[in-house]
């Protein structure tokens, strides 16, 4: 356990610096439009431009999970790092949660600048929602999207971090291998998500209503359900996928100049 | 002690015969305690292993002594010295005289050669 | 000999690349004790063999055993590694790097890691990025020799080095080396400064073991040194 922590501490400093510049254009970029607000801008123009940096996010994100191990091996640190004798899970998982922790201080850094900087506009700019939508429902949404955001980003990261291990297991040709392995990793695990589904027919389906309070918002379908047998499938073939890289990496990755 | 190693030559007699010639110049004396292994490898920059076969080999020559503990002594035998200065002598004078008999010198244009050599050695330093 | 002497056991270890034959089927075992010197020009397989012994590169064919078991994560711990590149963290400093690392191996030894920082000169605090190269060498080998690992494994340590690092390094090795429990493999195509370092040679050509041998009995044997010897092995 302390191994791995270490691992997951070593992640997180080595981002120090990307999380803090991205956090700090971010902000500059809310005080800017704040500014035009007060001078030549409408609020309507700010309010689209003000979703630029957290619609940019994932992007980032998933350039990270790819970048955080390029630079292991550009750098030569994977000298270090594949012959430290801990399992090669320690490994994909310390980034896979590095990533997590980058992505939610990035989130909370844009959403705590947006309420700061614009505290004295939030009425005008949200009051129309807020009047009809009560805070505690927002909050609690919004960390159910944000729930849902991490398992997606899981989804991508291990597709990534497999394509990434695949491409160093080849002498040439690693950029067009990783695609391959892209590819062919995405059709594996929707397959796997339809060909398992018969099996986990038994599981209740979750009713978004329920989830989500709408009955708190004044809206009510029963008809939004959700389906969760095909999900687990494709669940089970991601963590599948995972153990693999994590194998791979520790029996078959090999370094060369 | 620094020793200028000829790498052709196992290091372990090099370092041997350093020691002999400390302890037959007086440098090292009787009683005198050696270097640890450690600080003589460090110091001449060789394997440690190889200082210590040295000393095993100068303790199997009677030269030195090892007391638990305390570390590598010159034997405390003013023999040690004199046997030590004659056999590096007796070394010096029979290479000597293979090298000599070697360009085809005869006893006797030996023993002449080297007292003709004492002579200009002794007009030099007189001078 | 003895079962636990041996420390390290190759058998038929082969490595084919593209249009290469790095290994071409290597036999060896390693006594314990002894540093050994890993000999042989520039592409003769020293670094790939040494690749192999610590899972950066895995054999096409044959064995490994490291203190008597077959290569897996468990040998990884009884190895310490110093590669010839830069394999340091550049954002970390002297001693975050040596907390880091003191993290991962049960056989780290502060005290020895702290004398080490000392005798090579190095400032904690100062960040590996303004490290020189000689400075980064010096750091790469601590790392190495503040631990007892029972197999200690040197890449050209001292290959493109200055001349103070190197003469630390030379010493470092001579006074952390515990014959005792350690044994050392130091590969080099330099062999002129190194050779009195070894107990042992392993002259690699072509991905093949072309001669094996005590240091000092090749230098009786042969009359030569084994720089001299090197030279006219590989002529």
């Amino acid at each position: 356990m302390g191994k791995f922590l270490r691992l997951l501490r070593k992640d997180l400093e080595a981002s120090k610096w990307p999380v803090t510049m991205l956090s700090g254009v971010s902000l500059i970029w809310y005080l800017f439009l704040r500014l035009k607000l007060e001078s030549t801008w409408s609020l309507s123009q700010v309010m689209f431009l003000l979703w630029f940096p957290l619609m940019f996010l994932p992007f980032w994100l998933i350039w990270e999970s790819f970048q955080t191990l390029r630079t292991e091996w550009r750098e030569d640190t994977a000298y270090t790092l594949i012959v430290l004798p801990v399992p090669g899970w320690y490994i994909t998982l310390s980034k896979l949660l590095a990533m997590f922790v980058e992505y939610s201080l990035l989130l909370a850094v844009n959403i705590g600048g947006i309420l700061v900087i614009f505290r004295t506009q939030l009425p005008e700019m949200f009051g129309s929602l807020l009047q009809e939508l009560p805070v505690s429902w927002l909050i609690r949404s919004m960390f159910i999207l944000y729930l849902a955001s991490l398992g997606i980003f899981t989804y991508a990261i291990v597709f990534i971090q497999l394509a990434f291990v695949v491409s160093k297991m080849v002498g040439r040709l690693q950029g067009l291998v990783a695609l391959w392995v892209l590819a062919l990793a995405s059709w594996f695990v929707n397959r796997m998500g339809i060909l398992l589904e018969p099996l986990f027919r038994w599981v209740p389906p979750v009713s978004l209503d329920r989830l989500f309070h709408m009955e708190r918002v004044g809206v009510t379908y029963d008809s939004f359900l959700w389906n969760l047998s095909p999900q687990i499938g494709i669940w089970l073939a991601v963590l599948a996928l995972f153990i693999l890289t994590a194998w791979l990496l520790e029996e078959y990755v090999e370094i060369n100049e | 002690m620094e020793i200028n190693f000829d790498q052709s030559i196992p290091i372990y007699l090099q370092i041997i015969d350093e020691i002999k010639r400390l302890v037959a110049t007086g440098t090292l004396q009787p009683g005198d305690k050696l270097p640890s292994q450690r600080d003589l490898a460090a110091e001449l920059k060789v394997n440690a292993n190889t200082v210590q076969r040295a000393y095993r080999e100068m303790e199997l020559l009677g030269l030195v002594e090892t007391l638990r503990g305390q570390g590598t002594f010159v034997c405390d035998d003013h023999q040690i010295v004199e046997s030590t200065r004659k056999e590096m002598l007796t070394n010096l004078v029979n290479d000597f005289l293979q090298s000599m008999r070697s360009l085809g010198c005869s006893e006797q244009e030996i023993l002449k050669r080297v007292g003709d050599g004492l002579f200009e050695d002794r007009e030099v330093k007189d001078r | 000999m003895i079962d636990s002497e041996r420390v390290v056991v190759i058998e038929g270890l082969r490595k084919r690349y593209p249009g290469v034959n790095a290994l071409a089927g290597i036999d060896l075992t390693l006594s314990r004790g002894e540093i050994w010197g890993l000999l042989g020009p520039n592409g003769s397989g020293k670094s790939t063999l040494l690749k192999c012994l610590v899972g950066l590169v895995r054999p096409d064919a044959g064995r490994i055993e490291i203190c008597q078991e077959p290569f897996s994560r468990r040998a990884k711990a009884n190895i310490a590694f110093v590669p010839e590149v830069d394999n340091l963290y550049r954002w970390m400093t002297v001693q975050e790097t040596m907390d880091f690392i003191a993290a991962f191996y049960d056989d780290w030894q502060p005290q020895r890691a702290k004398e080490l920082l000392d005798f090579m000169r190095l400032d904690p605090k100062s960040k590996v990025s303004t490290l020189s190269k000689g400075m980064k060498a010096r750091l790469k080998l601590t790392l190495a020799l503040a631990r007892k690992a029972p197999l200690v494994l040197l890449d050209e340590p001292l290959s493109g080095i200055d001349p103070s690092s190197r003469d630390r390094i030379v010493e470092g090795i001579v006074r952390q080396f515990k014959s005792e429990e350690q044994t050392m493999v130091l590969s080099t195509h330099a062999v002129g400064e190194t050779e009195r370092l070894f107990d042992s040679v392993i002259f690699l050509e072509e991905g093949r073991v072309r001669l094996v041998g005590s240091a000092e009995d090749l230098r009786m044997e042969y009359g030569k040194s084994i720089n001299d010897l090197f030279k006219e092995v590989y002529a």
